[in-house]
């Protein structure tokens, strides 16, 4: 009988977890979402293809969330949710002379300091028009919902047309900082030193563009290299090592780099040569920096699962193969997301917002979803109409951002074409690291207290 | 008791780690017949010749085998090498003797006009790895083996002894140069040219070698997110090609070669966007692909916007796996050939050996009965390509 027993216990077990499907798309009626999502609001913000990115503040007692948009609306909306159900546009900023000005705003991060907040709003105007070397506009939105107040524009007439994406990072030194892609690196200014700039008498085009200058992290060179630049990025905090991390998408693929010390980054590791991936686009890490998510922005491509751990133990130098991939619909292709460990926020252009369980990285499953787009996808005849641009493949519409309220567990988006929502999921009412066994790391920053406190 | 035990233990060692005899399909896909062989396949090709019903194979160490046909539900083992490495194979007709050309580290021709006893007629240093090869009879009249490699594409004449003609370099593209993985030649009636298609570094590429000491580049592919093309199909009038890529979770890629330089892809398929689909041979409307663990799939390219599944065949149940799919160690369906003059399916199955199969509606093929010029990988020796 005891061998038996052993036997039976030898039986494999354990098939692959299946996650949820996405619904065939358009999708039946009142399918649209997963049973476990709930809107919570819905704003629709203008013209298909005007809005981009989207941002949350995480302070409870300020309930604001940014959307950027861009082509037809120059600027920013703000969007109240102290009362999410009810949410409403307070503010649309908008760049003045709008016409003139060619391209829009992208990526949008806030950031408080010396007990104020404020929000940056990166930019990308093209030399046909003004404003070309401006590469983000920073806002004092402590007033809200009285009043914001432009407080000056970071320029880069070196490399013009402007930041493609930003990241606000409370570096283990003390400063806040804007990392924004420019050029061939990655540029960090010191957001402190910038308002400082700001708060003497010297006219602002008098000032040195790069008083707050104060690093930038190049992309590691290679082989036949896809691009010189970076797309997009995250920095977070390792408390195992004490380093400040720099997670970097673009080149032709991704790189790791130890920040710590800004005048002198330090590559950790490359994930190059990877099947599928000639380019790096959206790169996000678990909170511990072990897993990484990488996107790369072409159609038909998954988001993939790398472990890094061989590399950041030294016994590679270059990560070349994802142990795990991730898909809502494969026509399509994700974006932007967010890592509140063990789940992933996708904003996955035509497929909506999707929720993905991490927690085995090399089987990502899908546990909750709900479609934004209302067009049907990989269709680029329809695209092209509704965006007009001819940009590659015309799947680029649908969701571009998502955030992650981390005090509440609130979820926003950003939908290109129809506009801004807000969403609950259940079970999920707020996300601390701690509660999972991780470090208290996400892209929602400790402005008060910088990143070592959240490990306490 | 015992016997209880006995038996659990039996089905534990023989059936626990390989769901044998897991094998389904569409309803419009028969199982004609199969041939287990020990360690299974990694390659085959099918004799085209009506009066000629065998199948080459290579099983796992790279052997050669040498299988008849004459009755298809019952086929049997004519010829097993003492020993190999091969890895790839193509055959070709020159006069009356029907040839074979293995490749691995080195090129083997081999004389199969009796199959039951092939005897080695020459061999050749390859000087590199050889990843695909072809054989194609070229409008000069010419026996081509064209043999695509870790560096070049080397083009030999019928004997391969004497060297390579001409060798053509990968062109610039964007990623490691890592050479060739597929060839693929065709005669074009509308342009009266020799065309060659290849796969490897940076994508996709197309060739005009009707004269072949001076080939032309014709069309670059540099698709994004394929830095390595793995194979290039083409539909047989030549406009559009069906491209694999190294990866597990790529898709068919449906192209038009319209254009100098090619981004977009017209089309695409998969099954399963988890899948790696490894070899495809194109029968317009249909294309027959080896997808490993998902069998065989053939899918209608009728519209080259918008392919979809028309049946499949599969040796495994995919559901009941243990391992992530980037996990997979490889298995099941690695290679597949269609026999024109009957439509007979051929798969070779990395696990089990041979499979046979018919689609329901699919006798044979033609590329007249179609509209189209009469190109697939299979030539004709005897009088050259269609529309000479």
């Amino acid at each position: 009988m005891r061998l038996l027993v052993t036997l039976l216990l030898l039986w494999p077990t354990g098939v692959l977890a299946q996650g949820l499907s996405h619904p065939s798309h358009p999708p039946p009626p009142g399918q649209r979402g997963s049973e476990n999502i709930s809107v919570v609001a819905h704003l629709p913000l203008g013209r298909p293809g005007s809005v981009s990115d989207v941002e949350v503040e995480q302070d409870p007692d300020r309930p604001y969330a940014y959307v950027a948009r861009r082509v037809h609306a120059k600027g920013f909306d703000v969007i109240d949710l102290s009362d999410p159900r009810r949410a409403r546009v307070i503010y649309r900023w908008r760049i003045e002379n709008e016409d003139l000005h060619q391209g829009g705003a992208m990526d949008g991060r806030y950031f408080k300091h010396d007990g104020r907040y404020y929000y940056v709003q990166s930019v990308q105007f093209r030399q046909g028009g003004p404003n070309s070397d401006v590469g983000a506009i920073v806002f004092d939105v402590t007033d809200l919902p009285e009043a914001i107040v432009e407080v000056g524009r970071i320029r880069q007439s070196d490399t013009p047309g402007g930041f493609h994406n930003i990241f606000t990072y409370k570096h283990s030194a003390g400063a806040p900082l804007l990392f924004a892609t420019s050029g061939r690196h990655a540029k960090v200014f010191d957001l402190a030193r910038f308002l400082e700039g700001y708060q003497t008498e010297m006219e602002a085009a008098l000032q040195d563009e790069n008083h707050a200058l104060v690093g930038r992290v190049p992309v590691a060179e290679s082989e036949n290299m896809w691009s010189r630049g970076y797309h997009d990025f995250y920095i977070g905090y390792h408390p195992e090592s004490g380093q400040d991390r720099f997670y970097g998408g673009g080149g032709s693929g991704y790189y790791v780099y130890d920040v710590s010390d800004l005048g002198s980054p330090e590559l950790l590791l490359t994930i190059l040569n990877v099947p599928g991936v000639s380019w790096g686009h959206t790169f996000t890490p678990s909170p511990d920096g072990r897993y990484a998510v990488g996107e790369t922005e072409f159609q038909y491509q998954p988001l993939r699962f790398f472990d890094m751990k061989p590399a950041l133990d030294g016994e590679v130098d270059n990560i070349d193969h994802a142990i795990g991939a991730w898909h809502a619909d494969w026509r399509s292709l994700a974006h932007n997301h967010e890592v509140r460990w063990p789940y992933l926020f996708v904003a996955g252009y035509e497929t909506g917002m999707s929720v993905v369980n991490m927690e085995n990285p090399a089987n990502p499953l899908t546990v909750a979803y709900y479609d934004t787009f209302n067009g049907r996808h990989n269709n680029r005849e329809e695209a092209m109409a509704r965006a007009g641009s001819p940009y590659t493949w015309n799947v680029y519409d649908g969701a571009w951002g998502v955030d992650v309220r981390n005090h509440d567990g609130l979820i926003v988006v950003s939908d290109m074409s129809t506009g801004f929502w807000a969403f609950r999921m259940d079970g999920f009412n707020r996300w601390d690291g701690r509660d999972y066994g991780m470090p208290n790391i996400s892209s929602a920053q400790n402005w008060d207290d910088g990143p070592q406190a959240n490990d306490e | 008791m015992k016997p209880l035990l006995g038996a659990l233990w039996l089905a534990l060692v023989l059936g626990a780690f390989q769901p044998a005899g897991a094998q389904s399909s569409t309803r419009n896909i028969t199982l004609v017949g199969t041939l287990t062989t020990e360690g299974g396949l990694q390659a085959l090709h099918a004799d085209q010749d009506p009066d000629r019903p065998w199948v080459y194979a290579l099983d796992a160490s790279g052997r050669l085998i040498v299988v008849n046909l004459a009755d298809p539900a019952g086929p049997t083992l004519s010829y097993r090498g003492a020993a190999g490495s091969a890895r790839v194979m193509t055959a070709f007709k020159e006069g009356s003797d029907f040839f074979l050309v293995l490749g691995g580290e080195s090129l083997v021709k081999i004389n199969v006009t009796d199959p039951a006893s092939p005897e080695i007629s020459e061999s050749v240093e390859a000087g590199q790895r050889i990843a695909d090869l072809f054989a194609y009879k070229h409008s000069s009249g010419s026996v081509l083996i064209l043999a695509a490699g870790s560096e070049t594409v080397q083009v030999f004449d019928a004997g391969i002894e004497s060297g390579p003609l001409q060798t053509i370099d990968t062109p610039d593209h964007p990623g490691p140069n890592v050479g060739f993985e597929d060839v693929f030649a065709g005669f074009e009636p509308e342009t009266q040219q020799d065309r060659l298609y290849l796969a490897g570094a940076g994508g996709y590429y197309v060739y005009d070698i009707t004269e072949l000491d001076n080939p032309k580049l014709r069309t670059t592919i540099h698709s994004a997110a394929v830095q390595r093309g793995r194979v290039m199909a083409p539909i047989s009038h030549g406009g559009h090609a069906l491209t694999l890529a190294s990866y597990r979770t790529a898709p068919m890629r449906i192209f038009q070669l319209s254009q100098e330089r090619v981004r977009t892809a017209l089309g695409a398929w998969t099954d399963n966007w988890q899948s790696e689909l490894v070899d495809v041979v194109a029968r317009w409307p249909f294309a027959f692909v080896a997808a490993l663990e998902h069998g065989l799939q053939v899918v209608n390219v009728y519209d080259f916007g918008a392919p979809y599944t028309d049946a499949w065949f599969r040796t495994s149940d995919t559901s009941e796996f243990t391992s992530p799919p980037l996990a997979r160690v490889p298995q099941g369906i690695i290679d597949v050939d269609v026999r024109n003059h009957d439509g007979l399916i051929l798969a070779a199955d990395l696990d089990h050996g041979l499979w046979l199969l018919e689609l329901e509606a699919f006798m044979g093929w033609h590329g007249h009965d179609w509209g189209l010029p009469n190109m697939s990988d299979v030539q004709d020796w005897d009088h050259g390509p269609d529309g000479k």
